[in-house]
């Protein structure tokens, strides 16, 4: 995936504490390695 | 009670039960199978252990006891197998993420990689950006600089429908026709007109631009535009064809201090019926500051996209470096061909190009087809401008084309190309690298600029202009009455603000909404009043607002009045420190010989699916979506863009392929009033291709080594 993509869904992920949870597993440790 | 005793009642053990038992078991016997036991239920019993009618099963603790420990083993053992197999799978991830985070480091260092220490060159431009033929095929950056402009002409677009126009002669029943604004001739030297209120000084430099179409052929003698009352200044846009829309700009100088009227005129006979496009005014000398107003093409270039009031340049968006085929195969409107007006029209041979942008008054080359269809140019609004038809040709692109759109026979799809320059160079695929940009709005004022450029941590924003200042009356510190014909009233903006710069009479290092900067020479003009100088020495850094002679008794007076009296809102000044920060942004930008890099208003986006899709950035609105992709199990799906329905406040968009829970990615077009700041490319020159510093023409050297003997050759590409 972009990496557009991840950094768009972690600023989304900031301000929506559900949002990690919604994506798929390979998504949401790219996203959250972003956030850390 | 009555109790009555059975006697002992003995169950016998039989042992492991056989089928073919002697005379069959009696009641009570019990037998073993398995891990069950059984007690007949009747005599001579040589029934099947499964016949419930004969046989009574019984719970078997230990064999219960051992299958549960047996079953707890194997879940165990499925249990550590499920750990050890999660556990692997989050390594995966990890690993999955920790290559593609190392995939694209390794893209940002190729990036900006100089393999062939080759040295950098640089071109600059508005919108669409050409690179030259010898532009390496490697990493390139992109610079964005601000630009703050105000149009002059209130309603210049007949947003507010008539408001603010006027007959200035010969012009009834003015009107609002197909978004311009028209009226009926009742003789020749008929216009519409501004209210006076466009405020200029003597001297300014000033780009008007406007389009006209009247149903009748029109001399060039009352051709005219530009300022009116009190001091005419007009530029001829020459004849008129009818029926045929032209459009003008021009590069006035005012003549007249103080408040102007802009007027729009043509010769057109009684009877006629005259339309006028969008209209802009802006005061080049009070935004770029005198001497360095920009020429008229850049102008043109600058200025090309309308907007009300004062805007900036906005830079979100992509920055898209496309290579030297400018036509994509895959991005295209199947089953149409363009028609000479510009439309398209069904198709079973071939296919229409989407629009491509193009730069306009440059040549370009089409070929690699095999049939003579249209080619169309199009503005920067999609308006037809022309059309070519021809087979493999040179094309001339009018100055104000944005976009052209062709058709491709289904059998040359994969040879087709659109390359810009005169001559066909050898097939090449359509290649293009994008860079998102997210970041506020890009100022300037006539000493300096904002700008985003990439650092050595990536893009960043440098601003160096503040943001939009609230003025109060807290601002008012003096009120001098010592000069002829005004009063000045002195604006403490060093000690209000952060980070002024405070240079000794520094010029055009503030802008005060509805005010203008004169010099100090002019300050004791009646025509100055609602104007400002710039402070020096103690004052350096301070403003000295020009307000009508005797307007306030004292500073009192001038504290309480000044702000609502001259209609005063916010400023903007020079940072004494650039502010740096970093910005968000993706992608990475590859240039190509002979490429072409443009900005566009288009926005990466993605999110969870819900009952609709929200945008995240609410302050760019869709106008249209580009592209919707559902991201399932690791795959990309495209979706169909003509079936999502955009909500009505543009903020959300709903599809029907799409349910809650789906991660979706999509790029979406914004609609922004904006300028075109300048743009800058920077990339590595090539080392194969050289320009020829006489003609300018560009050859590829070929250096073949025979027999121990190098030998090379030019290509002119």
């Amino acid at each position: 995936m972009n990496e557009i993509y991840i950094k768009v869904l972690a600023e989304r992920a900031k301000v929506d504490s559900t949002l990690l949870d919604k994506l798929p597993e390979e998504v949401r440790v790219e996203v959250e390695k972003l956030l850390k | 009670m009555t109790t009555i005793n059975l006697g002992k009642v003995r169950i016998t053990d039989k042992g492991v039960w056989v089928p073919d038992y002697a005379g069959g078991y009696g009641i009570l016997d019990v037998v073993t199978f398995g891990k069950g036991s059984y007690m007949s239920k009747v005599s001579a019993n040589s029934a099947a252990l499964t016949d419930r009618a004969s046989w009574v099963p019984f719970v078997d603790t230990a064999s219960i006891e051992e299958a549960i420990q047996e079953a707890n083993e194997a879940a165990g053992l499925a249990d550590q197998a499920r750990l050890a197999i999660e556990g692997n799978l989050a390594k995966l991830e990890l690993a999955d993420a920790e290559q593609s985070s190392q995939i694209k480091s390794i893209e940002a260092v190729l990036s900006s990689a100089n393999l062939g220490q080759s040295s950098q060159l640089s071109v600059s431009g508005r919108k669409t950006i050409s690179l030259p033929k010898n532009a390496s095929n490697g990493g390139m950056s992109v610079k964005l600089e601000g630009l703050t402009a105000e149009n002059l002409v209130i309603n210049g677009d007949f947003r507010n429908g008539t408001t603010g126009w006027i007959n200035s002669s010969n012009a009834v029943n003015i009107r609002i026709d197909g978004g311009m604004i028209a009226y009926d001739s009742t003789g020749v030297w008929n216009g519409i007109m501004t209210p006076i209120s466009i405020q200029t000084t003597s001297g300014d430099k000033c780009y008007i631009r406007t389009s006209v179409i009247v149903n009748q052929d029109v001399d060039s003698i009352n051709s005219l535009i530009g300022f009116y009352q009190p001091n005419a200044v007009s530029y001829n846009y020459g004849a008129l064809v009818a029926n045929t829309m032209k459009s003008m700009s021009a590069i006035i100088i005012s003549s007249f201090t103080g408040l102007s009227s802009i007027r729009l005129r043509t010769g057109a006979l009684s009877g006629a019926i005259v339309k006028w496009g969008k209209t802009s005014l802006i005061n080049l000398t009070q935004i770029f500051g005198s001497g360095n107003e920009p020429d008229l093409a850049t102008c043109d270039k600058v200025f090309s996209n309308y907007f009300e009031g004062r805007k900036s340049f906005v830079p979100t968006g992509r920055v898209r470096s496309v290579g030297k085929n400018l036509f994509n195969k895959n991005d295209i409107i199947p089953n149409k061909v363009v028609a000479p007006n510009g439309a398209l029209n069904n198709s079973s041979a071939a296919n229409s190009s989407n629009y491509i942008r193009i730069q306009g008054g440059l040549s370009y080359y089409i070929s690699g087809r095999t049939g003579s269809t249209y080619i169309a140019f199009y503005d920067i609004n999609y308006i037809f401008i022309s059309a070519i038809a021809g087979t493999n040709i040179t094309l001339s692109a009018p100055s104000s084309a944005v976009f052209v759109r062709f058709s491709v026979l289904y059998a040359d799809m994969d040879t087709c190309k659109f390359e810009r320059g005169a001559i066909a160079t050898a097939y090449d695929q359509y290649r293009e690298t994008s860079l998102y940009l997210t970041a506020p709005e890009l100022k300037s004022v006539p000493s300096t600029k904002d700008e985003i450029r990439k650092g050595a941590n990536g893009y960043e924003l440098v601003k160096r202009i503040s943001d939009d200042k609230q003025m109060t009356s807290a601002l008012v510190i003096g009120l001098t009455t010592i000069l002829t014909n005004v009063d000045l009233v002195l604006l403490n903006i060093k000690g209000t603000f952060d980070n002024v710069k405070a240079i000794d009479g520094y010029l055009g290092w503030i802008k005060i909404k509805g005010s203008f900067e004169v010099a100090v020479a002019n300050r004791d003009n009646v025509s100055s009043v609602g104007g400002f100088y710039v402070g020096s020495g103690s004052q350096s850094g301070n403003v000295y607002f020009i307000v009508a002679k005797n307007k306030y008794a004292d500073v009192n007076a001038a504290k309480a009045g000044l702000i609502s009296d001259y209609a005063l809102s916010t400023l903007y000044y020079e940072f004494a420190t650039p502010v740096i920060t970093p910005i968000s942004y993706g992608g990475i930008l590859n240039s190509a010989e002979n490429g072409t890099v443009y900005h566009e208003p288009v926005i990466a986006d993605a999110g969870v699916y819900g009952t609709n899709m929200p945008i995240l950035l609410t302050d760019y609105p869709i106008s249209a979506l580009e592209e919707i992709i559902i991201h399932k199990d690791g795959i990309d799906t495209y979706l169909d863009v003509s079936t999502a329905v955009i909500a009505a406040d543009k903020l959300s968009f709903t599809h029907p392929s799409l349910a809650s829970g789906d991660l979706v990615l999509f790029t979406y077009a914004y609609s922004k009033e904006s300028t075109n700041g300048n743009i800058t490319a920077t990339f590595y020159d090539s080392n194969v291709v050289k320009i020829d510093t006489v003609t300018g023409k560009a050859y590829k050297i070929n250096e073949v080594v025979t027999n121990g003997v190098l030998t090379r050759t030019l290509t002119e590409v």
